[in-house]
């Protein structure tokens, strides 16, 4: 059974939305990175890159596959964590302290659609 | 992600990998672990130590008949020449389509008594085969050789009648070692001793015994990891016994994602990327295990005449100096053009990089500087002189051609249990 943070936001593919003020962290669930196996190669999209809901945000690579890590709300990126760069097992170790982009939310009102803690276990059948 | 384990096939041990905590996933129909703890630490066991690996979904092909036919049975089936093939030994042999493409790669045994079929009665003791297939070609193959075989050759699916563990690393022979002889001290030692004997793909048979019950099975210096270790085919209800004897001596549970990329680094291939219908055995670098046109015996094997002419592709392997990982499938450039792509790719863990294998032309393979892969890759200028990238994600990142397989056990350790 997986860790969920009580206090983050989270959607149906497996990210999760830390908000501060206008800011939202993005980074991928436990549920996701027991899935995907010890990371080895972590790419958030370079500051600056405006992205919509569902679009692509970034890749994470285990030893055997790809994936593709989404945003969760539209917004603008504004920094990417460099730290994963060198140490892309943290993301295995600690994932809910590893976010992976920050983005500037375009429309706030999105983070609506997301589920909190309690809906995110539901979803995954651990509630 | 999500995966219906309710509908896929178990293996014996399915229960033995959800209590080593295995991740499962849907392997050619069957629920398998892709890793329990890791599959860095199991890859590092697997390198260092001793690792299990549960290969029960492989597929078990059973031929009988009288010696003769039989044999030229093979022959026509198998690219391999096959009148060498003693008691003792595993024969590895591509099976080739009409054109030279691959059926399917497979490993031949000749089958000890107790793997006859139930139903043999009376007659001559027929000779026995058994042939040992990817999973995912099971109904294929079974299908191709129902229909090639003579009548007087009775081919049996014994699949789910036989199960497999995989102990592999430098230390397999130890664990085998020690579990045969602490579970049957009387036969244990004897058996431990013939295993431990066996030079590299020869196979003998070892009767344990435990409690009342005798457990046959039938083991060989075989494996798909690069390193020593053993093969042990044995009936499904001792499977759990042997697999928890060999945890229990310290081997590793180790999953089809370390599977992958210890195959990988030791340049074995894997059907469906390395080999399949459109890739013939010399493309892949398998000459040695395909008779030469001409070979006498061989007159009727389908597929031996189309690869009397050169292959058209020969497999290289490739680095990337960057951090970007090749996946199967990533198109292959030289100096900008499209020249071939990845049969697999990924993240080595021996060598903390990404590395790939690539089928590209082969007269652009016979002219390469082949690099190491456990050498710092070389300069900038040197890589785009040679004028190679992989296009991962619609970037093209340079890449450099390195000599295959990328990893190699160490002479002392090829060695040191074959004097």
């Amino acid at each position: 059974m997986s860790h969920i943070q009580e206090g983050l936001l989270y959607n149906t593919s497996h990210e999760w939305v830390r908000v501060e003020g206008d800011r939202a962290y993005v980074g991928i669930s436990d549920h996701a990175q027991c899935e995907l196996g010890d990371l080895v190669f972590v790419e958030g999209l370079a500051p600056g890159k405006a992205v919509k809901a569902g679009d692509p945000l970034g890749t994470v690579e285990s030893v055997k596959a790809a994936s593709d890590v989404f945003a969760p709300v539209s917004g603008t990126v504004t920094e990417r964590n460099e730290a994963l760069d060198a140490a892309p097992e943290r993301i295995n170790q600690d994932p809910y302290g590893s976010w992976i982009v920050a983005l500037v939310l375009s429309d706030p009102a999105e983070l609506r659609a997301l589920m909190d803690a309690a809906a995110y276990a539901r979803f995954l059948g651990e509630a | 992600m999500d995966t219906e384990a309710g509908s896929l096939c178990r293996t014996p041990l399915y229960e033995s990998h959800l209590a080593a905590g295995g991740r499962m996933v849907d392997y050619a129909g069957y629920a398998l672990p892709v890793h329990y703890q890791g599959i860095l630490q199991e890859h590092r066991a697997v390198r260092t130590g001793t690792g299990l690996f549960d290969v029960s979904h492989m597929g078990e092909i059973l031929l009988e008949g009288p010696w003769d036919v039989l044999m030229e049975c093979l022959q026509d089936l198998l690219a391999r020449d096959i009148p060498r093939i003693s008691m003792d030994r595993a024969l590895y042999s591509p099976m080739l389509q009409e054109d030279g493409g691959t059926v399917d790669d497979l490993l031949v045994y000749l089958a000890p008594e107790w793997l006859a079929s139930d139903t043999d009665r009376g007659g001559p003791a027929p000779a026995r085969v058994l042939l040992v297939v990817n999973a995912a070609n099971r109904a294929k193959d079974l299908d191709w050789i129902r229909s090639r075989a003579p009548r007087r050759v009775r081919v049996t699916d014994r699949s789910d009648d036989i199960a497999q563990l995989a102990l592999q690393g430098p230390a397999a022979a130890d664990c085998l070692s020690r579990v045969f002889g602490r579970t049957d001290p009387v036969r244990g030692p004897e058996a431990a001793g013939r295993a431990l004997a066996l030079g590299s793909y020869r196979w003998t048979s070892a009767f344990l015994q435990e409690g009342r019950r005798i457990r046959p099975m039938l083991v060989s210096r075989t494996g798909y990891t690069g390193e020593d270790g053993f093969e042990v085919y044995l009936s499904p209800e001792d499977a759990p016994w042997l697999w928890q004897l060999f945890l229990e001596a310290g081997a590793v549970p180790a999953g089809l994602g370390a599977r992958d990329s210890l195959r990988f680094e030791a340049g074995l291939p894997l059907y469906g990327h390395e080999l399949d219908a459109a890739i013939t055995p010399l493309e892949a670098g398998l000459d040695r295990f395909v008779a030469p046109p001409g070979t006498r015996g061989k007159e009727d094997c389908p597929g031996i005449a189309a690869l009397a002419r050169p292959p058209a592709r020969a497999l290289v392997g490739f680095a990337c100096p960057g951090r970007a990982i090749p996946r199967a499938g990533c198109p292959v450039l030289h100096r900008g053009e499209p020249v071939g792509h990845v049969t697999s790719g990924l993240f080595a863990p021996s060598f903390s990089r990404g590395l790939a294998m690539a089928l590209v032309p082969r007269a652009l393979a016979r002219s390469l500087d082949l690099h190491n892969a456990a050498s710092p890759p070389p300069d900038a200028s040197v890589i785009a002189a040679a004028g190679f990238s992989i296009r991962i994600r619609d970037r093209d990142e340079p890449a450099y051609p390195v000599s295959l397989p990328f990893y190699r056990r160490s002479l002392a350790q090829a060695t040191a249990f074959h004097p």
